[in-house]
């Protein structure tokens, strides 16, 4: 009577912390969900709120200086959010290449910080041949091209 | 065995509960988030849609190398005088409110529908063409007439 006894409390002692341990398990999986779809969240957020348009005017002659040998194209911030010009938020392609950040560089126009309607000026030291090109900026997922001819 | 699944299924039960107590917020702002991003993002595109502008004339004067610029609102939004962009033969140039008037007022910051905003710029040498962005970033180039 006494062994049955002990038997039983052993099955119930093992079977609560098998479904503790289970528990557990499931409660810190769920809670890494929850982190995730948070942080998730906030990106789709920032991601949905950038904008940027290509403003140069590309039959004017001031995309490419051919005495320097830069492209130079100006950017306004079209939308709701202030984008950070340093690190690798920005990213250029010229003729489809990538552009090592240090090949170019991005000056803020009347200001310092590239707030939702101003103006950023990008110089990317290359030289381009005579003919058509193609110069892509990318920010998050956002992307705009500019079509130009030299 | 009776007192063992029951225990278990308890045991379980709460955490079920626990994770659903945690997860359900998280989905709540995500999509309350996402929910507010994409109607903010509409009423962008709408604005967008709703802007127009044209210009009216962009004369140079060599007597008094002045460039002055009209461009009417013609669409439906409001606009911002500051976060309006000139370039000047691909140039970006700053406007500062010295030079703008909308409606005769050089102090506003409105550009409604129906006004006309006037730049009055003073360049040295006369420019071939103009272009015009607006905040939502619908633009309009022009040649420059000299006169």
């Amino acid at each position: 009577m006494a062994g049955t006894s002990i038997s039983e409390l052993i099955i119930f002692i093992a079977a609560v912390s098998i479904a503790a341990a289970v528990s557990g398990a499931m409660i810190t999986t769920v809670g890494g969900i929850s982190g995730s779809l948070d942080e998730r969240g906030a990106d789709i957020a920032s991601d949905i709120a950038t904008d940027i348009e290509i403003i140069s005017d590309p039959a004017s002659g001031a995309v490419y200086d051919s005495s320097n040998g830069e492209v130079r194209v100006l950017v306004k911030n079209t939308g709701r959010r202030t984008i950070a010009t340093e690190g690798s938020a920005i990213e250029i392609l010229i003729d489809g290449r990538y552009i090592p950040s240090s090949e170019y560089t991005i000056t803020v126009l009347d200001g310092s910080i590239w707030h939702d309607g101003d103006v950023v000026r990008i110089v990317v030291n290359k030289s381009v041949t005579s003919g058509d090109h193609r110069v892509t900026v990318i920010v998050e997922s956002e992307q705009e091209i500019l079509r130009f001819r030299t | 065995m009776g007192f063992s699944v029951s225990g278990a299924t308890a045991v379980i039960f709460v955490g079920v509960l626990v994770s659903a107590a945690v997860l359900y917020p998280a989905v709540d702002r995500y999509t309350e988030r996402r929910s507010e991003t994409m109607t903010a993002h509409h009423e962008n595109i709408l604005t967008q849609q709703n802007t127009a502008i044209e210009t009216t004339s962009t004369t140079y004067n060599t007597n008094t190398n002045r460039l002055e610029i009209a461009i009417q609102n013609a669409g439906s939004s409001t606009l911002a005088v500051s976060k309006t962009d000139l370039l000047i033969d691909g140039e970006y140039v700053g406007l500062a409110t010295t030079n703008t008037t909308v409606a005769n007022d050089s102090t506003t910051d409105i550009w409604a529908p129906g006004e006309t905003l006037t730049i009055t710029m003073t360049e040295p040498v006369p420019p071939n063409r103009i272009k015009i962005i607006t905040g939502p970033g619908i633009a309009v180039t022009e040649s420059v007439e000299v006169i």
